[in-house]
């Protein structure tokens, strides 16, 4: 479910069934190759997100994707990583107190691993279950590698709830 | 020719006049006003009509008694947006020759369930674990308690060897 279209008395009345939180964290650079759209990788994961809310809707809530941004051209602008492993700390830590124990880290952009990784250590010592799941997509894929990239990120979802 | 002159100007007063080109004028405003929402209102009754089927697998697909996923593509058209939505359906073959085709989305909240399951229950949703049969129903005490949605079967298909589904609509629990 989306988190920010509910309103307040649905919300009370889902939290019983919802423990886990999703978070797209999508990156705003300039594509390695020129042809590439910028935000490409946000698309990506927006999209991603929106096909594992779906088929888990009724456990799980999709929160507003996080974006993290970076050019260099010139000189290099934008949010440092570690700045975006703050942000993604303190407002995931924030969820623990209404009761959700499970969070799911959903990311396309593999520079930005070592942050979340870093991220999902600190949530953990906190006391909260993060799986972090790095998004693939090799060039040429179509929709029907796209569906089981869905797929198997649903699937792993299911085996982090039961583990 | 001057009595008809005058019969004229006795049939139609300055008044009158003004009242009928007021009339007219508001009638035409209203009619311009209304009859563009008149297919908005006759459109979502034509919807319902029975030629809203889409052809989703061959009848000879389908063994007795095995639910099998069936997946088929949906043109929505809302507004000046168009789309084409996937669908899928768990469709059973009864011993009767009959179809009963469900919707995959769980009566507890919405989540995808996962059918093959041995047992009695070959549906299960991965949320809030809802067991249901292989006809959808759920196993008493699961947090669900209505039957998985059945989609219409078009039954003019299904003597031409197809299946074709059509609107989705809730089972009573």
């Amino acid at each position: 479910m989306l988190l920010h279209n509910l309103p307040y008395d649905k919300l009370e009345e889902l939290l019983p069934y919802i423990d886990t939180l999703i978070l797209p964290i999508g990156s705003l650079t300039i594509p390695k190759q020129a042809a590439d759209p910028i935000g490409k990788d946000l698309q990506l994961v927006r999209r991603v997100a929106t096909g594992v809310e779906q088929q888990l809707t009724g456990r799980v809530f999709l929160l507003p994707e996080v974006i993290h941004t970076n050019f260099e051209l010139p000189e290099q602008f934008g949010m440092a990583v570690e700045i975006l492993g703050k942000y993604l700390y303190e407002s995931l830590l924030s969820f623990k107190q209404p009761g959700f124990e499970k969070i799911v880290l959903l990311y396309g952009n593999e520079e930005l691993s070592a942050v979340i990784e870093q991220t999902s250590s600190k949530l953990l010592e906190a006391g909260l279950r993060v799986m972090v799941q790095p998004i693939v997509w090799q060039e040429g894929s179509n929709e029907t590698d796209f569906d089981m990239n869905v797929q198997q990120i649903v699937q792993n979802i299911i085996d982090f709830w039961q583990s | 020719m001057n009595d008809n002159n005058q019969k004229d100007k006795e049939g139609l007063s300055r008044r009158q006049f003004l009242t009928y080109a007021l009339g007219g004028t508001g009638a035409f405003m209203a009619a311009a006003i209304t009859m563009p929402m008149i297919p908005f209102t006759v459109d979502p009754l034509r919807r319902v009509g029975a030629g809203n089927f889409v052809e989703a697998a061959k009848v000879s697909d389908f063994e007795v008694g095995v639910p099998k996923k069936v997946e088929f593509t949906v043109h929505k058209k809302d507004g000046w947006v168009e789309s084409d939505v996937k669908l899928s359906a768990w469709v059973l073959k009864k011993q009767d020759g009959t179809f009963l085709a469900m919707s995959p989305i769980c009566t507890h909240l919405g989540c995808q369930v996962n059918g093959g399951k041995e047992g009695d229950y070959f549906f299960h949703c991965p949320c809030h674990d809802s067991f249901f049969t292989k006809d959808g129903v759920p196993k008493p005490g699961v947090p669900a308690t209505r039957p998985l949605d059945t989609y219409a079967i078009d039954e003019n298909a299904l003597k031409e060897g197809k299946l074709a589904l059509g609107a989705i609509s809730q089972r009573k629990a």
